[in-house]
């Protein structure tokens, strides 16, 4: 891969990052405003959807790159009825104005105006939704052999879902600590909701992160399984000789990124460590599952063989 | 050969200096960051004279050996240049709050950058140069930018401090380190990956925005412009050069920077050694200052209760007390005012200025609001200068001058304020609250000095009252008695005259001479006794003196004075007066019972010097032991004795004398001498 080509890892991991931040940001706030008042919870979630947002926008910024020239990109959307790319930019435009305005309400009218803040952000995960499928299509080539699989889609959602757990749990605890000085009223929801949070999330991240392992193995496993397959032989040797290293690194960051997540929850709800000891834990934590997930992405790439020219 | 080595000496001085500076010892900035300097400059150094031999080595082994050894040395030198430069930048305070969220949002691009470095490791290119362009990259570049800030943040606060020289070198130090940056950190060997291909190439990052592809040229098919042969192409000079220079320039300022620190911190102390010892001086001095303060007031309250103790005159003392306040205070004019009888007005009784005291003879009504606020709320009161000091009108007599400043308190008797006491300076120097308290009291003083006044003058009275009564006593018991005598006398001897007994008349006429004679001598002797006071101001020696002598010649009684007391009594007024009684009372005795031919007095002190006794010895007829629970005259002196705490003893038997001792305590005790030792006890 060269770096123009690296534009597509950019894309599709902040995209996926986004969409999962956001899917994690809303079934939280839908479960939490059951107990809590909704200008409390408004507050609480309005950084991390602000950084959403950032993620969302930055996803599209990268996407500039890959394309031939970056002046005329929106003639991508012109294909809508029969491109699932020029579908999947479609989708990400409109994720990222339904984001911002997800931010606008959450930070001038929290508290304000429930209802449409809980459909709008149902929509915005929705079109994250679609982004992903559409991506996901995109590669779902009969040219390209290795990526012509269901796997493929399965594993872009697993992205989304370990990476929008883990990085909602690292924003929520540089939240708690930031916010402690400037709303101190909140600390001790805040506190509380990060518990709670930590102790579901970590359950998510585990599960797709074995997901996300059994689907590649099983992958491995199934091109191993058919010798008389060239193509998926020369996938295969690509994964398992020139990009040994990545792919076992792959590996490597998930299980530990994973397991420091769980660690980390852990010392969270047994208070054996203060908020402040967890920030650097928290940040390693959520560095090893996004290379985890860019190593995924890169070997994805760069281990498909087409076939015809 | 010569660069690489001259390049790997420089970083070796780095190193070497970092760690010889560190051995010195010191609290310098940074201190604990200079450890990492020294390990990345000793690493850093090894590493460019693994690259001299790597260029120079033929044997294959050998250049094996050296290829490992830089694989390792390169990265690991980039490590601890970057931990230096954390070690620095953290020393950044006070960050904002919200820089927390900033390792989170870079997590992001570290995560492409680390994955993107990892990918080229499996690309065709050798691996020392992803090692090389990634070690430059990841730890050399962010490692001197912290450095390169940190130092730029120590110019910033050492430039704050005033230590410009030191300003000066860690400006230079911040700037050598970005310099490093860009020649440690950006410029890396050709290779076909970024971001080097975004900015070491032409067109590269045009190519990206325009989405077209330039012609290129080098090795890996690109057009060199910041890599290291575009260096030796512009410079005419290797980039390991310029690395070495750069190199030089950090060790020049960091290693001067710290020194011309430690010198100036050196210097502060001396600096901060000597403003501490002026301080301690000043200490000491304000101490022996306030000493010496307190010393005087205590004199000075001492002196005014000996006064009072010595019932002086009533206005002498407030005189002085107000002149006391004046001088001790340091204040310009001080005022004593007192309510008149009736309490209608104040008036000023007693000031002092300008060294003068003095009495008002004429009332001068004092009109200040401030000072019948103070008289009327019984407050303490002390002007700053916070306060108007048009309040501070009416408050200085007698003379000119503005006054700035006022400190005043009530006089108050029992529960009743009866006046103020007040001082003023017309120099703008506040009382301070520890005048205020002295001013308290000295007030406490003025009231001790009035009640005084009041009780001697009861005291007087009651004197006068007492003596009257006592005259009138001796009058009723002496001359009233021999004039009813006479009385009897003369109709016996009319009656005599009448019957013509001229020998009887003659009889009674002569028993009357007789009684006449002996009232004569009662009379002469009680005006002696009037006379010998001690009101003329006459000393206690003295008036004894003069009594004995003047009894001597009226009785023919041998009066002797045995006088051991040099100088005053040192008794109390009142028990020098009860002395003065009891002696008179003994000779009276002595001449009306004791038919002695001599009597002696005598004046001593006792041995410890706590009292005085008067002996009075005669050699007359004496008494029985027993007669004395019977004599009025004796209970009357042993009263007298023990009103003002002393004693009486009376020894006497028939034919041997009488001896009377009276032993008085004295006013305060003599200073009793011992080796190496003065002590002295008062009883005041």
């Amino acid at each position: 891969m060269n770096l123009r080509e690296w534009a597509l890892p950019v894309y599709t991991i902040l995209m996926q990052l986004a969409t999962g931040m956001l899917l994690i940001l809303w079934l939280l706030r839908s479960t939490i405003l059951k107990q809590t008042a909704a200008d409390v919870v408004d507050k609480i979630l309005r950084k991390p959807v602000a950084i959403a947002l950032i993620t969302v926008a930055a996803a599209l910024v990268g996407s500039h790159f890959h394309l031939s020239n970056p002046w005329i990109s929106f003639l991508a959307v012109m294909n809508l009825g029969r491109s699932w790319l020029s579908r999947e930019v479609f989708f990400s435009v409109l994720s990222l104005l339904g984001t911002a305005m997800l931010v606008y309400l959450t930070w001038v009218h929290p508290g304000e105006r429930p209802r449409i803040k809980f459909w709008l952000g149902w929509a915005v995960v929705a079109l994250g939704a679609a982004t992903i499928f559409s991506m996901s299509r995109c590669y779902l080539l009969p040219t390209q052999p290795a990526w012509n699989h269901p796997t493929t889609m399965a594993l872009f959602f697993c992205s989304a879902l370990i990476l929008g757990a883990v990085s909602v749990f690292t924003i929520l605890v540089m939240d708690a600590i930031f916010s402690r000085d400037y709303e101190p009223d909140l600390a001790e929801e805040r506190d509380a909701i990060l518990k709670w949070a930590g102790r579901r999330l970590v359950w998510v991240a585990l599960i797709v992160a074995a997901a996300i392992m059994a689907m590649n193995i099983g992958r491995v496993l199934e091109m191993r399984a058919a010798p008389e397959d060239a193509m998926a032989q020369a996938a295969l040797a690509l994964q398992l000789e020139l990009y040994r290293l990545l792919f076992d690194l792959r590996f490597v960051t998930l299980i530990i990124g994973t397991g420091m997540f769980a660690l980390v929850v852990h010392w969270l709800t047994a208070q054996k460590k203060t908020l402040d000891q967890l920030v650097t834990p928290a940040y390693v934590t959520c560095l090893l599952i996004l290379m985890a997930e860019i190593l995924g992405r890169f070997l994805f790439y760069a281990a498909h063989v087409r076939l015809g020219t | 050969m010569i660069y690489y080595f001259l390049y790997g000496l420089s970083f070796f001085g780095v190193g070497l200096a970092a760690y010889l500076q560190l051995r010195r010892g010191g609290d310098f900035p940074l201190r604990k960051a200079l450890p990492w300097l020294a390990a990345f400059g000793l690493t850093c150094g090894a590493d460019g004279w693994v690259e001299m031999f790597l260029n120079y080595e033929t044997n294959a082994e050998l250049l094996q050996v050296l290829e490992v050894l830089r694989v390792g040395l390169q990265p690991l030198s980039g490590l601890f240049l970057f931990i230096f430069g954390w070690s620095t930048f953290s020393k950044l305070q006070p960050l904002p709050k919200w820089m927390i969220f900033v390792p989170g949002i870079l997590i992001v691009p570290l995560a492409y950058i680390l994955t993107y470095a990892l990918s080229t490791f499996v690309t065709s290119s050798p691996i020392e140069i992803p090692i090389d362009i990634w070690s430059r990259y990841l730890l050399y570049l962010p490692g001197s930018i912290m450095s390169g800030v940190g130092f730029l943040y120590q110019w910033y606060t050492q430039r704050k401090l005033g230590h410009s020289d030191v300003a000066k070198l860690m400006l230079g130090a911040g700037a050598a380190f970005l310099i490093e940056a860009l020649v440690m950190g950006m410029v890396v060997p050709a290779a076909p990956y970024g971001p080097a291909s975004f900015y070491n190439y032409d067109r590269t990052l045009v190519d990206a925005l325009t989405g077209e592809t330039t012609q290129t040229t080098t090795q890996y098919g690109l057009t060199a412009w910041l890599d290291d042969a575009r260096v030796l192409d512009v410079t005419g000079l290797p980039i390991v050069f310029w690395r070495m220079l750069s190199a030089l320039a950090v060790v020049g300022f960091v290693v001067r920077g710290l020194d011309v620190f430690e010198t100036v911190q050196r210097h502060q102390m001396e600096l901060l050694q000597t403003e501490r010892d002026r301080a301690q001086q000043e200490a000491f001095n304000a101490q022996i200052a306030a000493r010496r303060t307190a010393e005087n007031w205590s004199n000075a309250l001492i002196r005014i209760s000996s006064r009072i103790a010595e019932l002086e005159d009533v206005d002498k003392t407030l005189i002085y007390i107000v002149d006391s306040a004046c001088q001790l205070l340091n204040a310009d004019f001080t005022g004593l005012a007192l309510l008149n009888e009736d309490s209608s007005h104040l008036n000023l009784k007693y000031y002092a200025r300008a060294g003068q005291a003095a009495l008002v003879s004429e009332p001068v009504p004092v009109s200040s609001p401030l000072l019948h606020q103070v008289l009327e709320l019984r407050m303490h009161c002390r002007t700053t200068e916070e306060e108007p000091f048009s309040q501070l009108h009416d408050t200085c007599f007698f003379g000119p001058g503005t006054p700035l400043y006022l400190e005043a308190v009530p006089i108050s008797l029992d529960t009743q304020a009866i006046g103020v006491l007040w001082a003023v300076r017309f120099m703008p120097q506040p009382f301070t609250e520890t005048d205020l308290i002295w001013l308290d009291c000295l007030a406490d003083q003025v009231v001790i000095a009035v009640k005084h006044g009041f009780m001697t003058s009861q005291l007087q009275t009651l004197a006068v009252t007492e003596e009257r009564g006592r005259i009138a006593r001796e009058m009723h018991d002496g001359l009233a008695q021999i004039l009813g005598y006479m009385n009897l006398q003369l109709q016996t001897v009319v009656s005599f005259l009448q019957q013509g007994k001229l020998e009887r008349a003659q009889e009674k006429l002569d028993q009357m001479h007789e009684a006449v004679r002996a009232a004569h001598a009662d009379v002469r002797e009680n005006i002696l006794s009037l006379r010998t006071t001690l009101a003329d101001g006459k000393e206690g020696v003295q008036a004894i003196q003069e009594y004995l002598e003047e009894f001597g010649v009226q009785t023919s009684i041998i009066t002797q004075f045995d006088n051991q007391i040099s100088g005053e009594l040192d008794l109390p007024s009142l028990a020098e007066v009860q002395l003065v009684c009891i002696l008179q009372e003994a000779l009276a005795n002595v001449r009306k019972h004791a038919h002695a031919r001599s009597v002696t007095v005598s004046l001593a002190r006792e041995a410890n010097g706590s009292s005085i006794c008067l002996r009075v010895i005669d050699d007359g007829m004496g008494f029985e032991s027993g007669a004395q629970s019977r004599s009025f005259g004796l209970q009357t002196m042993r009263e007298r004795a023990e009103s003002v705490g002393g004693s009486l003893r009376v020894i006497s038997a028939l034919g041997q004398g009488t001896r009377v001792e009276c032993r008085m305590p004295c006013l305060r005790q003599e200073k009793v001498h011992r080796p190496g030792f003065i002590a002295t006890t008062g009883m005041l």
